[in-house]
């Protein structure tokens, strides 16, 4: 699924590259493929864990990131087939890193909001029919994936 | 001659704790140790402080080497804390990690405890009934929960067992369908008995300390009274003024001579070097470090170790029906089951440990699903819930796989090679579809080398003297001195699958009781 809308410009001037920024880049990644919009603490985190990894996710295979915001690429196919080539890249871990920020989120969320978080059962029959379904998805995002890293040189 | 203390003790992990508990009754020894402690207040955290902690310690593993959720969560860290510096290992393949905290590595162990049956002390040069007065007043002291009879001891039967941590998710479902006649007998017969872990957890009050609460967060949060650890034995020893305990000291050899033993100890704050004289000396440094003191004091340049430990491996394992549930957050996040696999297919019994996958933050296996991102958080959200892993420990003997030498700046040259199996695996998937619990061989992961933590064998019991005089005597006395001994996993010959713990204090403590001073 590719994300379509814009990240919003308000708080930079419209004609400057933002998306190297990492609050720019976290709201991408949250919205296009969590689906959830980064609290401001999430943002922050994200910030934090740019600062403090910056060396180590040098020694790392190195994504454009910004290029993917500039352009609106679709973040979800392009991880996923960089991932199935060489799984230690930046845009990888800079995933994999919301992940962990956004299932804090959700608990800060769940204690500020009684009840949020609980979550009713999936029959077994309809998660397998979802795996299935979830699993044609990923090959067709594995295709588009390495034709956007191709046409974008993005490996 | 002044001595400091008739007997001195290095290090309070399990083989200190319980040597120091044995020999209270008789003197006062005095424990020297590093003695790291949880540098933080254990209550008031916040979520994100415990989880992945104020400067996002818990994040490494993204950048860099894997470590287990357990030692990479913040207030862990202090387990494993400043080892690389104080006790360098030099290798090329080496993925462990080393204790230098209060009560040692057990601070964020499984506190799994069982004993050693005959079978397991095959090639030692002690029975089960030389430790077993030690295993009867351990289970007493520590409080250990438990209920099937898996092993050849004598522990469930004589009542003295707290009732075991209560059963959730997919751990239930298995032990409630291994019960079935049917199954039970079809496991039988290959060689697979599932039963309940014995823990040294709370069930209920135990001679002072609470009863376990669930809550989620034993991969978060240490110092629960209600999980035991060594470092509880030592502080209670100290409050009734039954030892005497220096932290902040790293022992580094000692010398024996015709006035006694004078252990030489860097006192970590100042850097100074401080003697501490006594008759015997008993070393539970665990068996890496204590065999860096022997070989420092020997001065030992040449001599190869060997080093045992525990290979690994870890099956991943759905049940079908229970796709969909959400994850049991109330429930205890250890290993709830343990299976022993004694089949025909592998020369020694295998011993596995089953855990949900509630103990954990669900990001953790964000990327151990083979799909896109999406579709990776539809699995985490619905199938951990189903999820259970076996993690299986084979037993170890001594090889080529791994050993150790001192090289003349202190530092440990460190070998160990990672170790694949696979059959035993193969059996355990086809037989646990049979209960509705499914994998595929190609889904089993193998520990790194050193990647179990359990070490053993660098100074084993032989009643012969065996490599060069550095191997210990059946009463763990270096044979080449006269009252210095090690108390801990490096005088075991043999490593079998089965947890150690229980057995390194129970030798500890046989060691201690035998001492004459």
């Amino acid at each position: 699924m590719s994300p379509k809308s814009p990240i919003p410009s308000s708080d930079s001037p419209a004609n400057v590259k933002t998306s190297d920024l990492p609050q720019v880049e976290v709201q991408y990644l949250c919205r296009t493929i969590f689906g959830v919009e980064p609290s401001s603490a999430t943002i922050c985190r994200y910030a934090q864990f740019h600062d403090i990894y910056r060396t180590s996710l040098l020694t790392q295979k190195q994504i454009d990131v910004a290029l993917l915001v500039d352009r609106n690429l679709d973040a979800e196919a392009i991880e996923f087939f960089l991932r199935t080539r060489r799984r230690k890249n930046t845009l990888t871990s800079k995933i994999w890193a919301c992940a962990y920020f956004l299932e804090v989120q959700a608990v800060e969320d769940a204690a500020s909001v009684p009840g949020l978080r609980r979550r009713q059962n999936n029959s077994a029959v309809t998660v397998m029919l979802m795996l299935g379904w979830l699993s044609l998805r990923t090959a067709f995002e594995w295709v588009k994936g390495a034709l956007a890293v191709y046409r974008y040189n993005l490996a | 001659m002044n001595y400091d203390s008739d007997v001195i003790i290095v290090g309070s992990g399990p083989a200190g704790a319980a040597a120091a508990l044995q020999l209270a009754e008789k003197t006062k020894p005095l424990v020297l140790d590093v003695g790291i402690t949880a540098a933080h207040k254990t209550s008031d955290q916040s979520y994100l402080t415990e989880t992945l902690g104020t400067e996002l310690q818990g994040l490494s593993h993204i950048t860099g080497q894997y470590l287990s959720p357990k030692l990479r969560s913040p207030l862990f860290r202090y387990v494993t804390g400043h080892w690389r510096e104080l006790s360098p290992i030099r290798s090329q393949n080496f993925r462990g990690e080393l204790s230098l905290a209060m009560g040692g590595f057990a601070n964020a162990w499984g506190s799994g405890l069982y004993e050693f049956d005959d079978e397991d002390l095959r090639g030692f040069p002690i029975q089960q009934a030389d430790l077993q007065p030690y295993y009867k007043r351990l289970t007493e002291h520590i409080g250990i929960s438990g209920g099937d009879k898996l092993f050849g001891d004598s522990i469930v039967s004589d009542g003295s067992l707290l009732p075991a941590v209560p059963l959730s998710g997919p751990s239930k479902n298995l032990y409630q369908r291994s019960r079935y006649p049917r199954a039970s007998v079809s496991l039988e017969r290959k060689g697979i008995h599932i039963g309940r872990q014995r823990l040294g957890i709370l069930t209920r009050p135990h001679r002072g300390r609470p009863q376990y609460v669930f809550d989620g967060q034993d991969f978060f949060r240490p110092s629960k009274e209600s999980i035991y650890h060594p470092g509880y034995t030592i502080r209670e020893l100290q409050q009734c003024n039954k030892i005497d305990f220096k932290a902040g000291l790293l022992v580094k050899r000692f010398e024996e001579s015709a006035e006694g033993i004078a252990v030489h100890a860097v006192e970590l704050e100042t850097g100074a070097e401080e003697v501490f004289w006594t008759r015997a000396l008993l070393i539970g440094a665990g068996a890496i470090n204590t065999a860096r003191i022997v070989l420092q004091s020997f001065q030992e340049y040449a001599a190869k170790l060997p080093l045992l430990e525990n290979p690994v491996s870890f099956i991943p394992f759905v049940e079908l029906s229970a796709l969909g549930s959400p994850l049991d957050r109330s429930s205890f996040t250890g290993a709830q089951l343990a299976v022993i696999f004694d089949g025909p297919q592998h020369r020694d019994r295998v011993q596995g440990s089953f855990y949900n996958l509630s103990g954990v933050l669900q990001s953790d296996f964000f990327l151990d699903f083979p799909l896109s991102t999406r579709a990776n958080r539809y699995c985490l959200t619905n199938i951990l819930g189903a999820m259970g892993v076996l993690q299986l420990f084979y037993s170890d003997a001594p090889g080529t796989a791994g050993y150790l030498s001192l090289a003349p700046d202190g530092t440990l040259n460190v070998h160990c090679e990672q170790r694949r199996y696979g059959a035993v695996e193969k059996i355990l998937i086809k037989s646990f579809r049979a209960l509705g619990f499914w994998s595929l061989p190609f889904l089993v992961r193998y520990g790194e080398p050193g990647g179990s933590f359990h070490y053993a064998g660098t100074l084993p019991m032989s009643r012969h003297e065996t490599m060069k005089g550095l191997a210990t005597d059946p009463m763990g006395r270096l044979q080449r001195s006269r009252m210095v001994f090690a108390i801990d996993a490096s005088t075991f010959p043999l490593l079998p699958a089965k947890n150690l713990s229980l057995t390194i204090m129970a030798n500890a403590m046989r060691i201690a009781a035998k001492l004459v001073l």
